[in-house]
């Protein structure tokens, strides 16, 4: 495809063969019976549903060999000089093959060929020791446990009432951001102790202060992907402020829909969309986030913004938007709701019933203690790729990984699986 | 500190504490996995799902009680008075078919093969899941490989099962094997007042969908009884309340139950090895429509559990092909013609 005398006709023919066939398998594993079932409701068929087993992390591979396939098309000069096992290990690299980030060849193949990178690096590898296990702690112990609580709540949604429904929601919040960059922190340790960089794809994306902020933060790799292979295609801020707001839309919606077969997801990503026009516009009319830089502002829109996020998770969640409504309405239901407490006890299994039974008041204690650690880790201090840039040593250190390392594998049995699996 | 030593003693640290999890969970042995308590411990029972399988595998035993929670109110002591020898009690609360199986899977690998297993049988049980269904117990404990057991070694759960088996023995607290998962009866009346809500239905469940069902869940017990030829099985139908019966009733199940009863007969009674027993006397239906011996709706009181133990022990109500339909059919007649509106205080 690459190779100058291949002829204008032929590298397109092969072009869209390598599209056809890394879209339609995305297609046929991900989207097939969402889209038989909406042609079925829509036109009253009954064609039958395929009831397919989504291949793991299909969405990440199939995202990474697109972005090949699109810049051999473009006849990106780098990848002349690769051969076939450089693309396949490109592809196949275990650390983020699962759930991300979604990486480039350029910014792995060379470190793949680099001579220098393949010697054991006692600073690299026990940085990457560092940061594996402060991500297994975040998935582990803490994304599982609040998942707990969310798996509850939902079940017991008709019941839930205002308070309920927050800690639930809040939960959520936790849980996604913890259970996908924990993963994403497991997957750069592991390269970092083979002297492997992988790309940032969390920068503390509770910290933002509006939504745009919140995607330059938010599943990184998955926004660069879609920027330049879709938004900056399609125009991006080129053609005109109403061009750039569908611009918006349409990435926004294709975010949704890469995400999952569901309308939650598409709606999910729409809103997101939307939020990210409504900011666009009002920096443009009022300078507060490019010109300003008020912290007074910042903190009044990091409170709306989170809010937003917040309740933009719920639909992220939800099985169905019918059940995202029933769980908005439980903000308004005053009487008749579950107790707070035992739906915080559900969060005690594992290493916190452990731990739990040697406190008084576990039942409230451990649960709360989670929720406020989880907003400051989140909110307040430094993520793992800070914590993991500035790693040095020591012997503290050294006792609180390993004791996370074995928190973390007493836990393992019967832990949830990763959130991040389906998409 | 250095790279190299950060590295050294992150990982002897996790090493040390792995390895003395692995040795006091082996040397503990909460769920018997391995050996009998060693240390003139006692067995602390405390959790079925996980503490049966090691019974199964290396307890003494002469017979075996397995079901569900239909046979959890039997005394293991009452089986060594009526049939001798040592009894042990494997009934798991909410435990599955497939669930039996891996416990009969581990019995029938013993040297040694039991006297006597008895078990409950029921439509109820046969049709609580599809026998495609995975198993409610954890699996890594109900099989031989050693690699898996992992999942027992580093389990905050299993070590605190551990350290509470030290404790209980330390204080001289152990529960009595014999009563620790009995439930006593709580009256007609409580049972009435925490009876189950009738779940609303549509439509008539289909007769032929729960005789596959059933069929394909007791397929899985079926050989364990053909290459247990030595084993004398003792299935019962559970005595469930008169209250079950109306739930039955209302939810539409009868003529599924009835189906199924049928069934269970047609296939076990073809086995010599098999005894069955269906009680339909006056006395039993007294206690059934009484309710006061009840912990509840479905479950019968210790004491009722003790007089079937007796009864099997005489074949009272053992059933044979020729008289089971009889049997079954004056159940059913029985429950179909109650004055349960009466029962209820209902117009």
């Amino acid at each position: 495809m690459l190779k100058e005398r291949t002829g204008g006709g032929i590298r397109k023919l092969v072009f869209a063969a390598a599209l056809t066939l890394n879209l339609g398998s995305l297609f046929f594993f991900k989207y097939f019976d969402f889209f038989v079932g909406n042609v079925n409701a829509l036109f009253g068929t009954d064609w039958p549903l395929l009831h397919i087993l989504l291949p793991l992390g299909i969405s990440f591979f199939t995202f990474q060999q697109l972005s090949y396939v699109i810049d051999s098309y473009r006849r990106d000069e780098r990848i002349v000089a690769y051969r076939f096992f450089d693309y396949a290990l490109f592809v196949t690299y275990f650390p983020q093959l699962i759930a991300g980030p979604i990486v480039t060849h350029d910014e792995m193949v060379p470190q793949f060929a680099d001579i220098g990178r393949k010697r054991f690096n006692p600073e690299n590898f026990s940085a990457g020791l560092y940061g594996f296990a402060l991500g297994l702690g975040k998935k582990v112990l803490v994304a599982d446990t609040f998942g707990l609580l969310v798996n509850a709540g939902f079940e017991k949604l008709a019941v839930l009432g205002p308070i309920n429904a927050f800690l639930v929601m809040l939960a959520y919040t936790f849980q996604i951001y913890f259970d996908f960059s924990g993963y994403c922190d497991m997957a750069t340790g592991i390269g970092k102790m083979m002297n492997i960089d992988i790309t940032m794809n969390f920068n503390s994306p509770y910290k933002a202060v509006n939504i745009t902020d919140f995607w330059k933060r938010w599943h990184i790799t998955l926004t660069r992907f879609f920027t330049k292979y879709v938004y900056i295609p399609l125009g991006g801020n080129r053609k005109g402020a109403a061009r750039t707001c569908v611009n918006i839309i349409i990435v926004f919606l294709v975010s949704g829909i890469w995400h999952g077969a569901n309308w939650t997801f598409i709606v999910w990503g729409l809103l997101h969309g939307i939020a990210q026009v409504l900011t666009r516009g009002l920096d443009k009319a009022t300078g507060i986030y490019s010109e300003r830089k008020s912290k007074i502002v910042n903190a009044v829109s990091w409170i709306f913004n989170f809010a937003f996020v917040n309740l933009a998770w719920v639909i992220f969640r939800a099985d169905s938007l019918a059940q995202a409504r029933d769980f908005y309405l439980q903000f308004f239901r005053f009487s008749d709701h579950m107790s707070g407490a035992r739906l915080l006890q559900t969060m005690l299994t594992g290493g916190f019933e452990f731990v739990g039974k040697l406190l008084p008041m576990q039942g409230v204690i451990l649960p709360v203690g989670l929720f406020v650690f989880a907003f400051a880790a989140s909110v307040f201090m430094k993520n793992t790729n800070e914590k993991t840039a500035i790693f040095k040593p020591g012997i503290v250190k050294s006792v609180c990984t390993a004791a996370l390392l074995f928190g973390c594998i007493m836990s393992l049995t019967g832990v949830a699986t990763f959130l991040y699996w389906n998409f | 500190m250095k790279a190299k030593r950060f590295i050294i003693s992150t990982l002897s640290v996790l090493l040390a504490g792995l390895l003395l999890t692995a040795g006091l969970q082996i040397a503990v042995d909460p769920l018997f996995q391995y050996h009998t308590p060693w240390f003139g411990m006692e067995p602390v029972l405390t959790d079925e799902r996980y503490q049966y399988a090691g019974i199964a595998k290396n307890f003494e035993y002469d017979n075996v009680i397995v079901g569900n929670s239909f046979s959890e109110n039997f005394k293991p002591s009452v089986f060594d008075r009526a049939f001798g020898g040592k009894t042990v009690k494997l009934a798991i609360s909410g435990s599955t078919i497939k669930d039996w199986e891996l416990l009969l899977n581990i019995i029938h690998q013993r040297a040694e093969p039991p006297k006597f297993v008895f078990a409950n049988i029921d439509p109820y049980s046969l049709l609580a899941s599809s026998p495609d269904a995975p198993g409610s117990v954890p699996v890594y404990l109900y099989d031989d490989n050693l690699f898996n057991d992992t999942g027992y070694f580093y389990n905050f759960g299993t070590l605190s099962i551990a350290l509470n088996s030290i404790r209980r023995n330390v204080e001289g607290t152990v529960p009595d094997a014999d009563t620790v998962f009995l439930q006593q009866a709580r009256g007609k009346e409580t049972v009435i007042a925490d009876r189950d809500s009738i779940d609303a239905v549509e439509g008539e469940p289909s007769v032929d969908d729960a005789v596959l069902r059933a069929s394909g869940n007791l397929d899985m017990l079926l050989p364990y009884v053909e290459n247990m030829p030595d084993t004398e099985f003792c299935f019962f139908f559970t005595p469930v309340s008169i209250l079950y019966w109306y739930k039955v009733l209302q939810e539409k199940n009868a003529d599924c139950w009835y189906a199924v009863s049928y069934l269970i007969c047609e296939k076990l009674l073809q086995y010599p090895n098999v005894r069955l027993y269906l009680w339909t006397d006056e006395e039993m239906l007294g206690i059934i429509s009484g309710l006061d011996s009840y912990v509840d709706e479905a479950h019968c009181s210790p004491e009722v559990c003790e007089l079937l133990t007796l009864r099997m022990r005489e074949n009272e109500g053992l059933l044979s092909p020729e008289t089971y339909g009889e049997q079954i059919d004056k159940l059913f007649a029985y429950t179909a013609g109650f004055d349960y509106a009466s029962l209820l205080g209902e117009p």
